[in-house]
């Protein structure tokens, strides 16, 4: 359900992504043998929790929605939506979103497989 | 975070307003074009609140065009919007500046001088000898120097042990610490030790002074005992081989004890008369008023008589004499009778009368200690018995003077 709105309101990066549904290509394999981190070789988001009220979130790919209760955030790979109470956005640039707030749960949704 | 919020106060940010319809396409559109929004509080269905530096504004127009929103400034924050205030008011600035500027100037002077711990010396006198070294209200306070000033005043004022200056801000606080002196007995002169009494010297400890007298010599009420002035050197010695060379005047301090003797004698008659009350008396009243006294009856005619007065004040005034008085006399008849004494109580009563009178004649029983006691009895044709009694005693007798 939350997966239906992704084109229609804050799809705005979603479809410049073409590598979405290829599988592992030579720049994986390269990023293995070199062993560089993965979130910088695949642009790959990567998410940290503080507590329950600091969250931030790296290579994002923009809004989708915006509610106190829930925010939800596109990435390369699919979907992230955090839960909870008075969320705030308190910065919001082209390499991260960090999220205050009383954060209850956060959820991939129409992620695929690896 | 915390660098960043600095750097964007410095810069100067923006709280604004945004209203549209579709505000996470207006934070997509806005991030995509680099902005750097924070502080995003979605505040109603349509409407959000951020904070966007002033750079990150501008680039914001055609987002707002782009995605159909409206935008307002709620405010407007940093030290750019500060410094475009002070240009826009030149005067208040100049006041500003002109205010911090006094400020600093009054600051580097001394305004009080606060003295702590004086108890003997006067608080007007120090103050004066504080103003001779250069602390007073209105100095400035790079020239005091504290050491300096602390030991001139030790070497101005003899009374003070200990004196610290610390400046605080504008208040110079000097802290005394004053001698404590002995008790200074100074008479004006000096002071020799003489003799209160004729004596024999027994012993002396001469604690200040120079000795005038030795052990064994007789001494007369009056003589010095204790010089406070070195004795001139004989006629024809060398001065400068003299033993009392270079010796100064001093106070005489010392112990001198000598061998006293107090004498006294008393008289008693064999016979004499006693007097005795018959019972008879009589009472007389006066008034006085003024100078004129009034006797209300008349006196009583008896051959020998003791009289018993009695005054009282009427009306008595703050000072001096009542202006009324009433006095009562009372008149006892007496009659003598010869008494007869053997001659050993005469020699008794004469000998109590003496002794009594050289208790009195001692003036400090503490400084004298008893050697001995005699008494020698002699009597005349006239029937009377006459006793002399002599305390031997030793006496500590010198006297300041």
């Amino acid at each position: 359900m939350i997966g239906d709105r992704i084109d229609g309101v804050g799809g705005a990066f979603v479809n410049r992504d073409n590598n979405k549904n290829k599988a592992p290509g030579w720049v994986e394999r390269l990023g293995d043998l070199l062993e560089l981190p993965q979130e910088i070789m695949l642009n790959l988001p990567q998410v940290s929790l503080v507590g329950n009220d600091y969250f931030r979130i790296e290579n994002h790919r923009g809004i989708i929605e915006y509610r106190p209760d829930l925010i939800r955030i596109n990435t390369s790979k699919g979907e992230v939506a955090v839960r909870g109470q008075k969320l705030q956005i308190r910065v919001i640039i082209t390499e991260e979103i960090i999220i205050s707030g009383k954060i209850i749960a956060f959820e991939l949704t129409d992620w695929e497989a690896f | 975070m915390f660098l960043s919020q600095i750097w964007f106060f410095l810069r100067g940010y923006l709280i604004i307003l945004v209203k549209g319809p579709h505000l996470e396409k207006f934070l997509n559109a806005a991030v995509g074009q680099g902005v750097r929004l924070w502080d995003v509080q979605r505040s109603g269905p349509d409407w959000l609140l951020c904070k966007v530096g002033v750079q990150g504004f501008r680039k914001l127009r055609p987002v707002f065009r782009q995605t159909h929103c409206q935008c307002r400034i709620k405010g407007r924050i940093g030290l750019a919007f500060g410094l475009r205030r002070v240009v826009r008011r030149p005067v208040l600035f100049f006041g500003i500046v002109v205010c911090v500027a006094v400020l600093y100037v009054l600051s580097s002077f001394v305004w009080f001088v606060k003295v702590e711990g004086l108890r003997q010396i006067e608080q007007d006198s120090f103050r004066s000898t504080l103003e001779g070294v250069g602390v007073r209200p209105g100095v400035r306070r790079e020239a005091l120097n504290p050491r300096k000033i602390e030991e001139e005043l030790l070497k101005r004022e003899s009374l003070i042990a200990w004196v610290s200056l610390k400046i605080k801000g504008t208040v110079a606080v000097l802290q005394v610490v004053e001698k404590e002196l002995p008790e200074t007995t100074t008479p004006q002169e000096t002071v020799n030790i003489v003799a209160a009494k004729d004596g024999l010297i027994e012993k002396m400890l001469v604690l200040q002074g120079y000795a005038m007298v030795a052990e064994g010599d007789t001494v007369h009420a009056g003589d010095v005992l204790i010089s406070a002035t070195p004795p001139t050197p004989l006629a024809g010695t060398n001065t400068n081989s003299n033993a009392y060379g270079g010796m100064r005047k001093t106070q005489a301090q010392g112990l001198v004890e000598a061998r006293v003797w107090y004498e006294a004698s008393a008289t008693v008659p064999t016979t004499r008369i006693s007097w005795q009350p018959t019972g008879k008396k009589r009472t007389l009243w006066s008034f006085r008023i003024g100078n004129l006294q009034f006797n209300l009856g008349k006196k009583p005619d008896y051959a020998n008589s003791k009289t018993s007065r009695l005054v009282r004040e009427w009306f008595p005034g703050r000072n001096g004499k009542s202006f009324v008085e009433v006095i009562r006399n009372r008149y006892y008849e007496v009659v003598g009778t010869k008494v007869t004494l053997t001659k050993s109580e005469a020699a008794q009563e004469a000998a109590a009368q003496a002794w009594q009178e050289i208790e009195k004649s001692i003036a400090n029983k503490e400084r004298l200690t008893t050697l001995a006691r005699s008494q020698q009895i002699s009597e005349d044709e006239q029937g009377t018995v006459t006793v002399t009694a002599v305390l031997e005693a030793i006496e500590d007798i010198g006297i300041g003077r």
